[in-house]
């Protein structure tokens, strides 16, 4: 009986969150092939678990949630090895592979990987994810002190790593 | 340090421009970085990541396997949502081996917790709760503490589901959901252990109010080890088929929802299986237990029944209320809506293990 709401608003979060939250993975993840199965399974935690989606306006705050927290590797490789076994994902269109290969060799993606995961989560979330630093303490599990010590010290490295690159 | 003001994404660029800043990184202090303002960082990360744009079939998929992952979750009855909703409201889940419930995690992490402390016996259901990691505890929007997490992890999961549950949430029903205080009358029993050490039981919550009304939850099953000093892992998992709690309904049967009558009760069974693997090994230490433990365990050289027996007859020398009182394993029932507790049992056993629950079961 609820389905049918459910999948309304699966569409609805789908079309207004779903590529922004495609950004959210690639800049979290070291390897970006694996961005959409992250937030494929992101999407299906958060609107299988009925609780969840009674609340459109929270519905964001938790596929970020999800997404940083699979972003992290030993739970992506698990997902990853489960989408081996069960259910292949087709091959993406020329267009998407793309973009990827692209993002593969982009300067910024490539600096954000030598980053503590930590810095990198803080800096995505801050200013990619546009969430104040409350927010980030808050999605993160950290203090707000540790979100500025992060966010600066990342920063900083964030530099080091494009000079280097450069 | 000049690119970060541009993007650098252009693949086939050389961005060799270097704009001579040589500011050491600087350390701790303010957020804002000089030379890289917010908003240049913020249209680098956007630039970067433009050109992503979703499969074609990326929402044919999700339509498909949303209904697909709520079945499963059907079968693997979780109350997450109902631990989170508790531990919103501050009760004392005295949990000192792992809770479970992932509805809604989670979390992320709260399944994958749920994996990760699931023993041996734990057996088919941890694969597919592996999956939904912890959506309910972690997941989803659960635990963010998701890393490294032993059996003491487990209260952050905890945390997460807290902080993802919204207790006005409720599922739509066809009678309003039954709020905490029209459950009450609640009772549990459990039996005698087989000679496996296992021992069946179930809670009854009874519909208390004048008005039918629909429970949206299982609540939660907490277990705390009493009578020994040192603190034994007992795990709480949901009943899947083939685990070893085999005398449990088949979770395929629960109702995806159950309306109460008045007067009517709901049934939440378990299984306690005590850990054989390693019962012996983590009880024969003399360490802080008691006589009772100590003897118990030493006779019980084969099973786990064995050694509780031991202890049963030293406990009822020893008496009860210090610490020679019978290792038990006290296991409670929370309604979903929280405090208080509607019942508890227990369970004679020095041994770690695991509780497996079931969901809501309409009463006979």
């Amino acid at each position: 009986m609820t389905a049918g709401t459910t999948v309304d608003h699966l569409t609805e979060t789908y079309r207004t969150h779903y590529k922004s939250l495609l950004g959210l993975a690639a800049l979290l993840l070291d390897d970006t092939a694996s961005c959409e199965d992250v937030v494929q399974e992101a999407f299906i935690r958060v609107h299988s678990a009925r609780k969840r989606v009674r609340d459109p306006e929270k519905t964001l705050a938790y596929l970020r949630q999800t997404v940083v927290n699979l972003s992290r590797s030993a739970l992506r490789r698990r997902i990853i090895g489960l989408k081996l076994l069960s259910k292949p994902m087709p091959d993406m269109a020329s267009a998407e592979e793309g973009a990827y290969e692209r993002l593969e060799r982009d300067d910024l993606i490539n600096a954000m990987r030598g980053l503590q995961r930590r810095q990198r989560e803080v800096l995505v979330l801050r200013y990619f994810a546009d969430m104040t630093e409350a927010q980030v303490a808050e999605v993160l599990g950290l203090s707000l002190g540790s979100v500025k010590a992060y966010g600066s010290r990342g920063i900083a490295a964030l530099r080091v790593a494009m000079e280097a690159a450069s | 340090m000049s690119d970060l003001h541009g993007r650098p994404g252009a693949p086939d660029e050389d961005p060799r421009g270097v704009d001579g800043g040589e500011e050491t990184p600087q350390r701790g202090g303010g957020f804002e970085p000089d030379g890289l303002d917010e908003d240049a960082l913020r249209s680098l990360f956007h630039g970067s990541v433009a050109d992503l744009e979703p499969s074609p079939d990326a929402l044919e998929r999700l339509h498909h396997a949303v209904p697909v992952r709520r079945a499963r979750r059907r079968q693997a009855l979780v109350g997450a949502g109902a631990l989170a909703v508790v531990a919103a409201v501050g009760i004392p889940v005295f949990l000192f081996g792992g809770v479970l419930p992932d509805d809604d995690r989670d979390s992320v992490t709260a399944h994958e917790t749920q994996g990760q402390t699931q023993g041996p016996a734990a057996g088919a259901g941890e694969s597919s709760r592996g999956t939904e990691g912890s959506e309910d505890s972690g997941e989803s929007a659960g635990g963010r503490h998701s890393e490294g997490q032993g059996p003491s992890g487990e209260r952050q999961d905890t945390e997460g589901a807290d902080r993802g549950a919204d207790p006005s949430d409720t599922l739509v029903g066809s009678a309003p959901s039954c709020g905490r205080e029209q459950l009450g009358a609640g009772s549990g029993d459990s039996g005698e252990p087989d000679e496996q050490g296992r021992v069946y039981g179930s809670f009854r919550v009874t519909n208390t109010s004048g008005e039918a009304c629909s429970v949206q939850g299982e609540g939660v099953v907490g277990a705390a080890m009493q009578g020994t000093s040192t603190r034994k892992p007992v795990r709480i998992v949901d009943h899947t088929p083939g685990d070893p709690a085999a005398g449990l309904p088949d979770p395929a049967s629960e109702a995806d929802e159950l309306v109460l009558e008045p007067g009517a009760a709901y049934l939440v069974r378990f299984a306690w299986v005590p850990d054989s693997a390693t019962c012996k090994d983590s009880s024969a230490p003399p360490g802080g237990e008691g006589p009772g433990a100590v003897a118990g365990d030493g006779t019980g050289e084969e099973s786990d029944d064995e050694g509780d027996e031991g202890k049963d007859d030293d406990g009822g020398e020893g008496g009860s209320g210090g610490p020679e009182e019978d290792p038990l394993v006290v296991i409670s029932h929370t309604p979903d809506g929280g405090t208080p507790q509607a019942a508890d049992t227990a369970v004679k056993s020095s041994c770690p293990g695991t509780v497996y629950r079931t969901g809501v079961l309409p009463a006979g």
